[in-house]
């Protein structure tokens, strides 16, 4: 029985990287950016296990020498698949006006909410239920309303600069109300040092 | 993570379609090589979806539980309400269903009286006709080969009910138990 041996210019750190660190590190990445652009789950899905595919398969041919640049690599492999799949959607819904049916709708810009498990939106729901109103507002209208700095600091009362500060505490307060390693526990109000602006 | 305010609107931007297409392109780019630059955007849809939800239902928080029950005893009172006000002869030639789907009677007004007739059973022998006060106390039981009966609303009668019987006396089908009050 004949057994090939790697190519050689396939790097011992790439020849350990299984498709599962392949997938551990970058399938959260590609879902993200495939729900942004395709606007469902299940295509998503679909995309990233043909990209994580198609880059464990170029890698075992030697087609990434440089491990440094496997990010950047999958990256454009996940675009070449959307090319693909964005070319063949786009010859089908050609063929669905012909038969007068509805073309697919755009994807929004909410759609990376099919993301979060409902478990997780729990999670994040208790813990925002435990920070001040201030810090819950603050969260609410710059991520849920996104709201610009600006506009924050009007409904605050206090200027723009500060609420990045304010911001980077609520997070932290988040954080640490979601019990995240490292992050600072500031829920306390009376450990806590007065916020700038107030 | 420590991400800088730059990527702090990077991130929104991208999420709510604010880049044109080279921007996302380049975002994107930083954003499968930065792993703290992804922990910044989960948490970013991880905000923005609970905060949408929460936003979504502060009325439902807002409402005690007691509105619900007495919402639906209202529904219930104005429902009755609107039944009880239909104009009588609106149930001519109406088909009354009862618990099942087998027996359909079709009740007609016929002067004073309702003329009461069925789609006859496959297999009965004969149909029982009974007549029920409100009380649950019977009136009347009739049995007939026949697939009509008529009912003098002055008998004191509140509830029919038409039983199709086997040869044995079984149960083959049953129209329930219907309102005549409802029905005349």
């Amino acid at each position: 029985m004949r057994v090939e041996e790697p190519p050689k210019h396939f790097t011992p750190s790439a020849s350990r990287l299984t498709a599962e660190v392949l997938a551990a590190r970058f399938q959260r990445r590609l879902l993200i950016f495939a729900v942004h652009h395709l606007g469902n789950r299940q295509d998503a899905e679909d995309l990233a296990q043909e990209t994580l595919a198609r880059v464990l398969a170029a890698m075992q041919k030697g087609a990434l020498a440089d491990p440094e640049a496997l990010p950047a690599f999958v990256y454009q492999t996940a675009r070449n698949v959307m090319k693909e799949r964005f070319r063949k959607a786009g010859r089908e819904t050609r063929a669905m006006t012909r038969y007068q049916h509805e073309p697919a709708s755009e994807p929004g810009p909410d759609n990376l909410a099919v993301l979060v498990s409902s478990e997780r939106g729990r999670e994040l729901r208790a813990a925002l239920a435990t920070l001040a109103a201030d810090d819950r507002n603050l969260l609410q209208w710059l991520y849920g309303q996104d709201l610009d700095a600006a506009e924050v600091a009007a409904r605050l009362n206090i200027a723009a600069g500060n609420v990045r500060v304010r911001k980077h505490r609520a997070l932290a307060r988040l954080a640490a109300a979601l019990g995240e390693r490292g992050a600072r526990h500031e829920t306390n109000p009376a450990e806590r040092q007065p916020d700038p602006g107030k | 993570m420590h991400i800088d305010e730059q990527q702090h609107e990077q991130i929104q931007a991208y999420i709510h379609g604010r880049m044109s297409a080279d921007e996302a392109q380049a975002f994107e780019q930083a954003f499968f090589a930065d792993d703290a630059l992804l922990a910044a955007f989960e948490r970013a849809i991880e905000i923005q979806a609970a905060t949408e939800k929460a936003a979504a239902q502060p009325a439902r928080r807002a409402v005690p539980a007691w509105f619900g029950i007495a919402a639906t005893v209202v529904l219930a009172m104005l429902a009755l309400a609107y039944y009880q006000v239909l104009p009588r002869g609106d149930v001519d030639n109406k088909v009354m269903r009862g618990e099942s789907t087998e027996l359909q009677l079709t009740i007609t007004r016929q002067g004073k009286a309702l003329a009461v007739s069925w789609t006859a059973v496959a297999g009965a022998s004969q149909y029982q006709f009974n007549l029920y006060r409100s009380d649950g106390t019977a009136v009347s039981e009739q049995r007939t080969s026949d697939t009509a009966m008529r009912v003098d609303p002055e008998g004191g009668a509140d509830y029919l009910r038409v039983t199709a019987l086997g040869e044995l006396g079984n149960v083959l089908s049953d129209s329930g138990l219907l309102a005549l009050d409802a029905a005349e």
